[in-house]
């Protein structure tokens, strides 16, 4: 009874308290600004600035320090109307060179512009107020973002600020049908989202179908692109990722033009992009400025990486405690010579350097960049050289795991290539209980889980299962260009035909 | 919640499932590389084991364990109270058997314990020893395990084709089918140094009837048609001497039942190379006259060899398949004492040779003419060709190469 009771108490009282947001402004100035200081208490970077101009009326112009572009509200906004205007109508007709101003009526309004770094110009006598768009805050300059790092790619990455990232990539697609939604999400933040879509291209569906899914999105606040991707998501507690982030215009531009759609979180540098294939992730932007035949061969290693970073380890698990027949005879005696000295069994062996390696992942992530590549070189030498030399794991080991880790990091994309670096410990744990066929057993059902999979709806596993032979001229090989006259039918595009091929 | 609980469920059923059982960690397995098999002075079983020691120094040392025992499996258990790891069976490489064992009882019933066992390498390959195992055991490998030692020495000499090649599969067949007798590689010891001495040729009882030497053992490639790569053959011609290579062998087999013995019309087609011709030859105006007489040397040595058959009343080829295949009706009356209808069948050799190549000439000038020398030589085979010439400039006027070096 108490439990129902807590429960019902939990649903019924929602303290609502805010009569007066929605309360219209009243005509007295100082009224308010009284009403503005009683909503912003202790909030010491409002700035109200009160002067009167030159027919004596009253004028306030309030904003939030360090949010607003203090050479804008010097220069544009309170200059002219100080120095040269003679009425009020002047000011609105031509004395403000600002290029957006709405009138607002009501409370609600003016707090979430000032929030939002706007400046509020109260008159006296107006039951209205002008909202200047001012917005300047300390903003990081364009660079190169260091996860997603290519070689002959441009080295523009993209900022916190949506608006420059929506500039970024129309500086790529200038083109009418680049639509952009945009949307708000966040109890509190009232994150702005923009979801730019190509719509000749994209498939209306998955569009209409990602924007409820952010419309329905409850949360106090988006700090993260990431925090959005997981509550809009298909299955949340699958270990692989169903988007894709990405902080690269020119990768987001050219996902766009396939037909799939991207979301700009306001204050993320990270762009989700949507619907993805598994597939999709071994592509890089590189791929399509290097010859063909190298991007080709960097595919197959990528491709062939995936496979060594999840079942290599267990494979040597295997083979030693299970299936010594298939080794070849010399190889034998140098693995077995050197595991003689090792006290573990092969699996907890191998945890143990797994695990030591991804901690000297995690370590030289968190140290300042110079001292992180000294821990790395001196992390894999010291404990890869000292833990042999002590008989804790073999010599045979370490090079397996140094394999596997380099082969994870192949993986272009960083989110693809940790779930790869996870899913290979169930594995090893299944190949040291049943052998090879504990491996079987482990891929498989990996397998199973990936076709089960869909991304907004689009199979995961595309162009695999559902098998689409046309998808896999960017699949296992990047076939020249001038031969990859379609867009992939895995994300479903209204508009087959690449542009340029039209005419032909 | 089903759902988790469903995983929890397969994760526990995994744990229990009897995987573990065969659980055998490399480093604590005592790889058996060989065995040998034989009979000591008492007619009493004795297994030798060639087993390397894993240690962490060396990987090259290895052990003999020898002991005498009734059978095989209680082998086995004999040495593992003797060694400290499970012994496994899954790498053997060879499979020795001593002459005293191949002369006085059946290979069948030994190998046996190999055949059951599915863990057990059924590519071992089965090697009769001119010997004892003990002089095996007493030999030095250069510093190598003896299993691996004595394996790639097989299987390089079957590559060059101066051996055959009978893995344990292999033997199976041979000892059960009754329309052919085993044959198996065949190693002896001189001077504490293994060598490949030929072929062992075993009858239908499994027992050792005779060998055949290193030049019988190549013709006997040739009557097998295992010409996966080329088979050479050397002879004398006129003065010099004759190396030719045997690219294609086809025997074409007619038989026939007449006068209460069987009649077999052998017709082989061979593709021939000519390496190596010392003499003087003028091609290709000879080319009919050489192909004579390379068919005549061939028909002797098919002869010979399938005569040398016939006296151990054996038939390694298989040419009871062929009266298996055509007379069938004779065939059910026989099978079971096939060797010795065999002994008493016409046997015809017909070759016919193609010469595919002869190579290029060198040295047709008169003055080598004169000293009757002349050379052809060609270089068929895929492995890398070195030729070398050696100048003499010392003697003034003659800038032709005193010899020839060529290797394969």
């Amino acid at each position: 009874m108490s439990f129902l009771k807590w429960f019902s108490g939990i649903l019924g009282k929602e303290n609502k308290k805010e009569p007066d947001q929605a309360k219209p402004i009243s005509k007295r100035l100082t009224q308010n600004l009284n009403t503005l200081k009683e909503h912003f208490s202790l909030a010491p970077d409002l700035t109200v600035r009160q002067f009167q101009i030159h027919d004596g009326t009253q004028v306030a112009l309030a904003y939030l320090e360090d949010l607003v572009d203090k050479v804008a509200i010097n220069d544009q906004v309170l200059r002219p109307i100080m120095l040269e205007s003679k009425t009020i109508q002047d000011i609105l007709n031509y004395l403000l060179p600002i290029g957006k101003m709405e009138t607002a009526q009501n409370w609600e309004e003016i707090d979430s512009s000032l929030l939002a770094g706007k400046s509020i110009l109260f008159i006296n006598g107006n039951a209205h107020v002008f909202i200047l768009y001012t917005q300047g805050w300390p903003q990081r300059a364009i660079e190169e973002s260091p996860v997603e790092t290519t070689i002959k790619g441009s080295h523009q990455g993209f900022v916190e600020k949506a608006s420059t990232n929506i500039a970024l990539i129309r500086r790529y697609i200038p083109n009418r049908e680049l639509k952009i939604k945009k949307l708000s999400v966040g109890e509190r933040s009232k994150t702005t989202i923009f979801l730019l879509y190509m719509q000749d291209i994209a498939k209306p569906e998955i569009v209409w179908e990602l924007e409820k899914r952010i419309k329905k999105a409850r949360i106090d606040a988006i700090i993260n692109a990431g925090e959005l991707e997981e509550l809009i998501e298909d299955h949340p507690y699958s270990i692989f990722p169903q988007f894709e982030t990405s902080e690269r215009p020119d990768h987001t531009s050219m996902q766009l033009l396939q037909g799939r759609i991207a979301v700009l979180v306001d204050h993320s540098p990270r762009v989700i992009i949507a619907p993805m294939n598994f597939t999709s992730y071994f592509q890089s932007v590189d791929d399509f400025s290097f010859r063909w035949a190298i991007a080709s061969f960097t595919r197959f290693l990528r491709l062939s990486a995936i496979f060594i970073a999840t079942v290599f380890p267990a494979t040597y698990i295997a083979i030693i405690s299970f299936h010594y027949e298939v080794i070849p005879m010399d190889l034998m005696l140098s693995i077995a010579s050197s595991r003689a000295r090792v006290p573990f069994p092969p699996i907890i062996e191998a945890l143990l350097m797994e695990l030591a390696i991804e901690m000297l992942r995690e370590a030289g992530l968190r140290l300042p960049k110079s001292i992180g590549q000294t821990i790395g070189v001196v992390g894999g030498i010291v404990i890869g050289e000292a833990a042999v030399q002590a008989g804790i794991v073999s010599n045979i080991m370490v090079i397996v795991v140094a394999v596997t880790a380099i082969s994870s990091y192949i993986i272009p994309n960083f989110d693809m290539a940790s779930s790869i670096r996870l899913s290979r410990f169930p594995i090893m744990i299944l190949a040291s209980i049943l052998g090879m066929v504990g491996i079987i057993i482990g891929v498989t059902i990996i397998i199973i889980h990936l076709t089960s999979m869909e991304s907004l709806g689009v199979p995961y596993t595309s162009p695999l299962a559902p098998m689409r032979f046309s998808d896999w001229k960017d699949t296992w090989i990047r076939i020249p260009l001038r031969k990859m006259i379609n867009r992939p039918l895995s994300v479903h595009p209204t508009q087959l035909k690449r542009q340029g091929h039209k005419k032909e | 919640m089903k759902k988790v609980r469903g995983i929890l469920l397969s994760l526990m059923l995994v744990g229990l499932s009897t995987g573990c059982g065969d659980q055998i960690y490399l480093e604590e397995a005592e790889v058996i590389l060989g065995i040998g098999i034989d009979l000591n002075e008492n007619d009493q079983l004795q297994i030798t084991n060639s087993v390397p020691i894993i240690s962490e120094q060396t990987a090259i040392a290895s052990q003999m364990v020898t002991t005498s025992s009734r059978n095989l499996r209680q082998a086995k258990d004999k040495l593992d109270l003797s060694v400290p790891g499970k012994s496994a069976l899954g790498k053997i490489q060879n499979i020795l058997i001593g002459r005293r064992l191949l002369e006085k009882k059946n290979l069948l019933p030994y190998l046996d314990v190999f055949f059951r066992n599915p863990k057990s390498e059924i590519n071992a390959r089965v090697i009769a020893v001119k010997g004892t195992i003990q002089e095996v055991d007493h030999a030095e490998f250069q510093g190598r395990v003896p299993g691996i030692f004595i394996k790639d020495l097989i299987d390089k000499s079957y590559e060059s084709r101066n051996s055959v090649l009978t893995n344990l599969q292999q033997v199976h067949r041979q000892l059960l089918n009754p329309e052919s007798t085993p044959y198996l590689s065949e190693i002896s010891v001189v001077n504490k140094k293994v060598l490949i001495s030929g072929t062992a040729l075993l009858n239908r009882n499994g027992l050792y009837t005779t060998s055949l030497n290193k030049e019988e053992t190549s013709t006997f490639l040739v009557l097998l048609e295992d010409t996966e790569s080329p088979i050479p053959l050397n002879f004398p011609y006129r003065t010099g001497e004759m190396s030719i290579l045997v690219e294609e062998a086809k025997n074409e087999i007619q038989t026939k039942y007449e006068n209460g013995r069987f009649q077999f019309d052998i017709k082989p087609k061979l593709k021939v190379v000519i390496m190596e011709a010392i003499g003087e030859i003028d091609f290709p105006k000879q080319r009919d006259v050489l192909e004579q007489f390379i068919q005549k040397v061939i028909k002797k040595r098919y002869e010979d060899l399938i005569c040398k058959f016939q006296q151990h009343q054996i038939d390694p080829i298989g040419y009871g398949l062929y009266v298996k295949a055509f007379h069938y009706s004779y065939w059910k009356k026989i099978k079971d004492h096939w060797s010795e209808e065999f002994a008493k069948a016409k046997v015809t050799v017909t070759p016919s040779i193609e010469i595919s190549n002869f190579g290029i000439k060198l040295y047709s000038n008169k003055s080598m003419a004169d000293i009757g020398y002349s050379r052809y030589f060609h270089a068929p085979l895929p492995v890398s060709t070195t030729l070398a010439y050696v100048k003499n400039n010392n003697s003034p006027g003659n800038d032709v190469p005193k010899s020839v070096m060529i290797s394969y």
